[in-house]
Parts: C-alpha cells; sequence; structure tokens
C-alpha cells in the first residue's frame, strides 16, 4: 500500500466542544461549504464548525474519508484489482452499516449534512425519516419527529378537502 | 441527548419534504402548518386546478374540460387511453371498458368482458402508467346469464376507488351486491394499492341486505358509501376506509319516490343525495360533517344533473338529454355559474337555486350517456405499487 505522500494538505476542524480533527484537504472538500471556505480563502489553518458536536463530526469526517475518490497512486493501484462496481458495493454495505444509528444522531447527522452541504450523506441519512413518513400515520409521524398538531379542526377539514380537490 | 432535539430544524424538514414522492406530499400538509406551508412554498403538488372529466359510457372515451372557471370557453382535450384497455362493442350496447372513478388524477377502469368481476386497471394519463389489479377472488363458480351473449354485465358498478386523506392509501372496495341473477358475492372486497390480493371485510349490517346499486357507490373523504334496503326501508350505509368497519349511517333525505328516483353525489367533500321530485324539481343533500343531519343545499327547476359528480367548486354542471322518438341521440353538459337564473345565499341554511330560465354554458356534448369525475393532472406514479399479482 502506498504511504500518505508528504505534500498532501491538512485542514484543522474544530467542533464547538473543543476537540480538533485533523483531516486531509481533499476529504474537507467533500464538504461543499468547508469547500467553499477553502477556495475563497477564508480558511485557516482551523476551521470552526458551529453547532456540530464532536461525536456527529467524527462520525460526518468518517463518512467523508470513507466516500473521497481515491486519485492518483492510491487510486490507481486499487482499481488495477479491485472492479468499480466491487467498489460501489462494498460502499453500500459500508453506507448501511454507517447509518445504523439511534434517531437523535441521525437528526444530528441530517442536520451537520444539511449544514455542511454533503449531499452523499444527506440522501443517505434523510432516507429513513422519508421511509417513515411514507409508511406511518400523521400521528406516528408527529411523534417520531416531536411535532405537534397546530391545526384547529375547521382548518384541518380544509386541508383534507383540498388535498382531495374538493375545493369548497 | 435532551429530548427537545429530535425536533427538526426547519432547513432540514424542508430537505426531507422534497426528497419525499409526490404521493406523500399532499398528504403531509395534515402534519402541521409549517409542513404544508413548505410543501405549498417549495412544490407545485397543490397549483394543479381541479375540473371536470366526462366519461361517454357508449364509445370508452374522456374527455377533459380545459378550463371550469367562470371564464371557460367551453373547450375540452380528449384523453389518451392505452390500447391495452382497449375497449370491446357490442351492438347496442355500452362498450365494454367503464369508468369506475378517479382519484387525485388517477383513473380507476373496468371491462366487463372479464368475468367474473371485470378486470380492473387504474392509469394515469399524465406519464402514462398503468397498472393492472388482481382479479377478484371466487368462491363459487361462475355461470354467466342469458343475456350476456348480448350485452356485457355491469361489474363496474359494485367497485369504487377510493383515496384515505390521513393515511394516504388508495383502496378499492368491491360492495356485496348481486350484480346478476347467477353469481352473488356475498362479502365485501377490498383492494389496498401495493398489497398482492384482494381481502374480505365483514358486511355488518349490510350483509344480506340488498343494495340498490343504480344509486352508485361513492368514496368521499376517507369512507365509502352505498344505499342498501332492509326491512322495507333505505339506509345509507359506509366502509370506514381506515379501520374498514361497516356501519349504518342513516336513512335518506327528501322522501324519494322509489329506488330509480334518487342517487349518491360528492359535494365539497362530503356525501350527497341527489332526489328527482315531482313537477321536474331536483335536490341535493349533504350530509353534515358529524353524519348526523342532512340539509339541503341545491335546488334546481327543469334541470337534471350529471352522476355521479355535478359539483366543481363554484361551478354546477347540469345535463341536458335529447331524445328523438324516444331514441338516445346525445347529451350536453353545462356549467353555472352565479349568474342569471342562478341564486345563492351567504347564508349556509338556504340552497343554491337554479332556476329553469338559467342557461349555463355549454361544456360538452357527446352522442353517447356520460358520468362526470373530478380530474387533476398528476405526476403520481403507479409503478411503486407494482406488487405480484397471486392466482388463486
Amino acid at each position: 500500500m502506498a504511504t500518505r505522500e508528504a505534500g498532501k494538505k491538512m485542514i484543522m476542524l474544530k467542533s464547538p466542544d473543543g476537540m480538533e480533527f485533523e483531516v486531509e484537504e481533499a476529504v474537507a472538500m467533500e464538504s461543499q461549504t468547508i469547500r467553499k471556505m477553502i477556495e475563497d480563502d477564508c480558511a485557516d489553518t482551523a476551521i470552526l464548525i458551529p453547532n456540530i458536536n464532536s461525536k456527529i463530526l467524527s462520525r460526518v469526517i468518517e463518512y467523508c474519508n470513507k466516500h473521497v475518490p481515491t486519485t492518483g497512486a492510491t487510486g490507481a493501484a486499487a482499481s488495477d484489482t479491485v472492479a468499480p462496481a466491487a467498489l460501489a458495493e462494498d460502499l453500500k454495505i459500508w453506507d448501511a452499516e454507517f447509518i445504523k444509528v439511534n434517531r437523535a444522531t441521525r437528526f444530528n447527522l441530517i442536520q451537520a449534512a444539511s449544514y455542511l452541504n454533503i449531499k452523499g450523506l444527506l440522501d443517505l441519512t434523510s432516507q429513513t425519516t422519508i421511509d417513515t413518513i411514507s409508511d406511518n400515520s400523521l400521528e406516528e409521524i408527529r411523534s417520531f419527529l416531536s411535532t405537534k398538531n397546530d391545526y384547529l379542526p375547521e382548518e384541518e377539514q380544509t386541508i383534507r378537502r383540498e388535498n382531495q380537490w374538493a375545493f369548497q | 441527548m435532551d429530548a427537545g432535539r429530535s425536533e427538526l430544524p426547519t432547513d432540514v424538514v424542508v430537505e426531507i419534504l422534497l426528497r419525499l414522492p409526490p404521493i406523500s406530499r399532499r398528504r403531509v400538509r395534515l402534519v402541521c402548518s409549517l409542513w404544508r406551508d413548505i410543501i405549498d412554498k417549495h412544490t407545485t403538488e397543490m397549483q394543479s386546478r381541479v375540473t371536470a372529466l366526462h366519461w361517454d359510457t357508449w364509445v370508452a372515451v374522456a374527455h377533459v374540460v380545459d378550463d371550469l372557471s367562470k371564464s371557460s370557453t367551453g373547450s375540452h382535450t380528449e384523453l389518451w387511453l392505452p390500447d391495452s384497455v382497449a375497449a370491446d362493442f357490442r351492438f347496442r350496447n355500452n362498450s365494454s371498458l367503464q369508468l369506475i372513478g378517479t382519484c387525485n388524477g388517477l383513473l380507476c377502469l373496468c371491462d366487463n368482458k372479464e368475468a367474473p368481476g371485470g378486470a380492473v386497471t387504474l392509469f394515469n394519463p399524465v406519464i402514462d402508467e398503468e397498472l393492472p389489479l388482481p382479479p377478484l377472488p371466487c368462491t363459487r363458480p361462475y355461470i354467466p346469464s342469458v343475456e350476456r351473449y348480448a350485452f356485457w354485465e355491469d361489474w363496474h358498478e359494485a367497485y369504487s376507488f377510493a383515496y384515505h386523506p390521513t393515511s394516504g392509501q388508495y383502496k378499492v372496495v368491491h360492495v356485496p351486491c348481486s350484480i346478476n341473477k347467477a353469481y352473488k358475492f356475498d362479502a365485501l372486497q377490498v383492494l389496498t394499492l401495493g398489497e398482492a390480493s384482494w381481502r374480505e371485510v365483514p358486511a355488518g349490517p349490510a350483509e344480506g341486505a340488498s343494495c340498490n346499486l343504480g344509486a352508485g357507490i361513492v368514496s368521499v373523504d376517507g369512507a365509502t358509501y352505498w344505499v342498501i334496503e332492509s326491512a322495507g326501508a333505505s339506509w345509507v350505509v359506509s366502509l370506514d376506509l381506515e379501520n374498514e368497519a361497516v356501519t349504518r349511517v342513516k336513512g335518506l333525505p327528501g322522501h324519494p319516490a322509489g329506488p330509480e328516483h334518487y342517487h349518491l353525489t360528492e359535494v365539497h367533500g362530503r356525501l350527497g343525495v341527489v332526489v328527482h321530485g315531482v313537477s321536474r324539481t331536483t335536490e341535493v343533500w349533504v350530509l353534515d360533517e358529524g353524519r348526523r343531519k342532512w340539509s339541503c343545499q341545491y335546488s334546481l327547476t327543469r334541470h337534471n344533473v350529471p352522476r355521479p359528480h355535478f359539483v366543481f367548486g363554484e361551478c354546477i354542471l347540469t345535463l341536458e338529454e335529447s331524445l328523438i322518438r324516444g331514441y338516445y341521440t346525445g347529451s350536453l353538459i353545462r356549467g353555472h355559474y352565479r349568474q342569471t337564473g342562478v341564486w345563492s345565499s351567504s347564508n349556509k341554511a338556504v340552497p343554491v337555486r337554479v332556476s329553469h330560465r338559467a342557461h349555463g354554458r355549454p361544456l360538452v356534448i357527446t352522442r353517447g350517456r356520460g358520468r362526470t369525475f373530478p380530474y387533476v393532472k398528476t405526476m403520481e406514479p403507479l409503478s411503486i405499487y407494482n406488487a405480484p399479482i397471486v392466482n388463486r
């Protein structure tokens, strides 16, 4: 296995609870938000990621590490031995394992993916919630997402009618 | 992690709701006002306008009125139907293909040449997707009636296509009645879209009672309604589409003179009964939300109304049929708005009156008899329900 080239630029990510994570720039740039910061030269040696605690941030980095496109010497070596389809399959299994987390963690991951603008992670983390919404009753959706029904009975009737295109 | 944190920030809710399939988007408008506002602001889901679809029972052609608003020019467009659901014709009889009903822009068709029960297919004309449904399970051997060689049996009249607004499920309901003397379905059958086969549901108070299929079966706001004749009295019964319980709802309003003098309809999301009285007056009674009281909301003089749906928002449809020497030669659907001859009060207790002087605007002219249903263009896919067909 090829060793990490000395020239690779490293970025320091800081969580609000004071933890620091040193990651390759390419990995950090999986986040469109961080990419923009780096490209606009707003990034110093350390970037503070607000609202995302170290536990979540470490998981996000874990995801980015796995999903960063393997280019250069390491990438070439890998594609010589493993077919792209098998790699994609491997990644799918890895994703399925990655998303086996509790609800609160998943919501935090959605929030982090949304803030950091990581499309793949957002798709992955929101899919379970999308399935939950599609498969459950309105009451179950409300309790699952801690949302309150704020409609008056008359308003609810109106929306029921609108949803069936039965207008007043 | 404290409980409050599981509440998602608005931007995350937006991300999730935009990723929902169109079928779920409309339903989740009921979750809370924030969700409704997000759906209405970020998607085009609720911007489609409902219009009237006219189904010609003679030639199996569907026309959609382009614009039902007051400024309508009366233009209409023929809906394309796939070859696979093509109708068969017999001399002096309706086509074999009939429209059971529509829900949110999906068409539910029944081909009566398949016996028993007909072949039911769902179709979305906008995206050209169709979904054949499994055949009704048969508990007894089917004996074709003698008339079958001259006429199609009206299998489609025993079905209703329904949508449940809070669960978002679509169901096809088959009501237990004797379609013809030779074959009788004993229990109620329900097919939930996405499931592989029909389920039997106890008919409860409707069991064994004869059903007035001529009055139609209408599905409104999460329930399917039909009329049974029991011990000399007529009752509206309903199937709740969520818990699938059949209940006796109410007796009929307006004292119809006989089973052929009334039919069921839908008015602004509620059940209605159209009663044809003496001296060519037609009254339309609507059941209140608590399903306890009927109130007369329309009164039409010397006007007939198309079936089963004739109220489309502000527009009231009337039907004019022309007969020459007793032979049916065509029908004309007219749209009436608040104008000369149509009188309405802001007091909901006073019915909207359509006088014999009201002319309305000609909307659809057809040779055959027809049915009118609500229609809206939708991108809702049918492929998501592709359950394997199980043959018993």
